[in-house]
């Protein structure tokens, strides 16, 4: 029976020597997330967060990292990060209160720590093998088309309020959630679209208020993410 | 007798305190994870957010504003949104973020913040 299993990983092994490799690089990736990246980050499911752990993680989940990011885009930041946060994960310890309002005080603000080419690939394909939301990307069907860049920008800012915290240019905008005119090339679309439909779906705790959009104006808003990020 | 009501009275006082004590707490770390991003840290009305925005947030220290608002006010705004309440709807409803009792809490909080001086 062992001599059996033996020639029967031996014959996988050489009819399919990618599928070999492939598990291979998976598992170097995830020991090199657990040696690098799980002091600020989670994998761990995250359906029942409490807001207090919400608050005090230091960095986002990377439980559904897989059905989240461009696998291209992933490896490339990995190996020279740039910041995606203006004010960080979360907020509030960076803020400093001035006579002009509140603002990040970026001395507080960390840098992610870059990798290495080599193991970029490597962690990237552990990490696109995250896909527990698998079903929620099913349910969108997203073909990224264009907008008017000035009526998009009204309805992003405007109607849908997503400006207030989301920078839709490189300094305008708000500073408490990710920027958004990187947001096509970093996120598979079907990603941001379930994440606008039902954010608490991704994340129990989000900071992100669910607007309660149909299917038309998430579309108008992932084609002017689509305008913004060309 | 009158030490058994003396001590029910005491025991219904308490636990009304500690439940409002809790609930405030609870209201206070809502209020810094939703609200303080744009009505600030000091509930001013100048969060980190308010820089590009074109309606500024309200400034929920204004007292004299704040008492014209009822608790049901308040609480539609946070929930439905401030479109809800004829207000800008760069004010989010957070109804899925918060259930009904949190978003009490938050009114509770957000009293302190605007009208605790009126109550000392």
């Amino acid at each position: 029976m062992r001599i059996n299993t033996y020639y029967l990983t031996l014959t996988i092994m050489i009819l399919f020597p990618h599928f070999n490799v492939q598990a291979n690089n998976i598992e170097t990736g995830k020991k090199l997330y657990e040696e690098a990246c799980v002091a600020c980050h989670s994998i761990a499911d995250n359906s029942n967060i409490t807001l207090t752990e919400r608050l005090n993680e230091k960095a986002p989940s990377l439980f559904y990292a897989g059905n989240k990011f461009n696998a291209l885009w992933l490896e490339s930041w990995l190996s020279s990060p740039k910041r995606i946060r203006p004010g960080g994960h979360f907020f509030l310890d960076k803020v400093k209160v001035t006579e002009d309002g509140d603002i990040i005080d970026e001395s507080k603000l960390t840098a992610h720590l870059s990798v290495k080419p080599e193991q970029a690939k490597y962690l990237t394909e552990y990490l696109m093998a995250q896909t527990p939301k698998s079903d929620l990307i099913a349910l969108e069907k997203v073909t990224l088309g264009k907008v008017n860049r000035t009526l998009g920008g009204k309805d992003f800012n405007k109607f849908k309020g997503c400006g207030s915290c989301h920078q839709d240019e490189d300094g305008y905008g708000g500073v408490s959630g990710p920027e958004l005119y990187t947001s096509i090339e970093r996120l598979q679309p079907e990603f941001i679209a379930s994440y606008i439909r039902t954010p608490e779906k991704w994340d129990p705790k989000t900071l992100m208020p669910n607007r309660h959009l149909n299917d038309v104006s998430i579309k108008k808003l992932l084609n002017y993410l689509n305008v913004i990020s060309e | 007798m009158k030490i058994f009501y003396t001590t029910l009275l005491a025991w219904v006082l308490l636990s009304s305190s500690q439940a409002m004590a809790a609930d405030l707490k609870k209201g206070d770390q809502l209020y810094r994870a939703y609200c303080t991003q744009c009505h600030g840290i000091n509930g001013d009305g100048w969060g980190v957010n308010t820089a590009s925005m074109d309606v500024l947030p309200k400034d929920h220290t204004d007292t004299k504003e704040m008492v014209t608002r009822t608790d049901d006010d308040i609480f539609k705004a946070i929930k439905e949104g401030g479109k809800a309440v004829s207000k800008s709807n760069l004010m989010p409803n957070w109804d899925s973020n918060m259930t009904d009792d949190e978003i009490r809490d938050l009114v509770a909080y957000v009293r302190t913040v605007c009208c605790e001086k009126e109550n000392k």
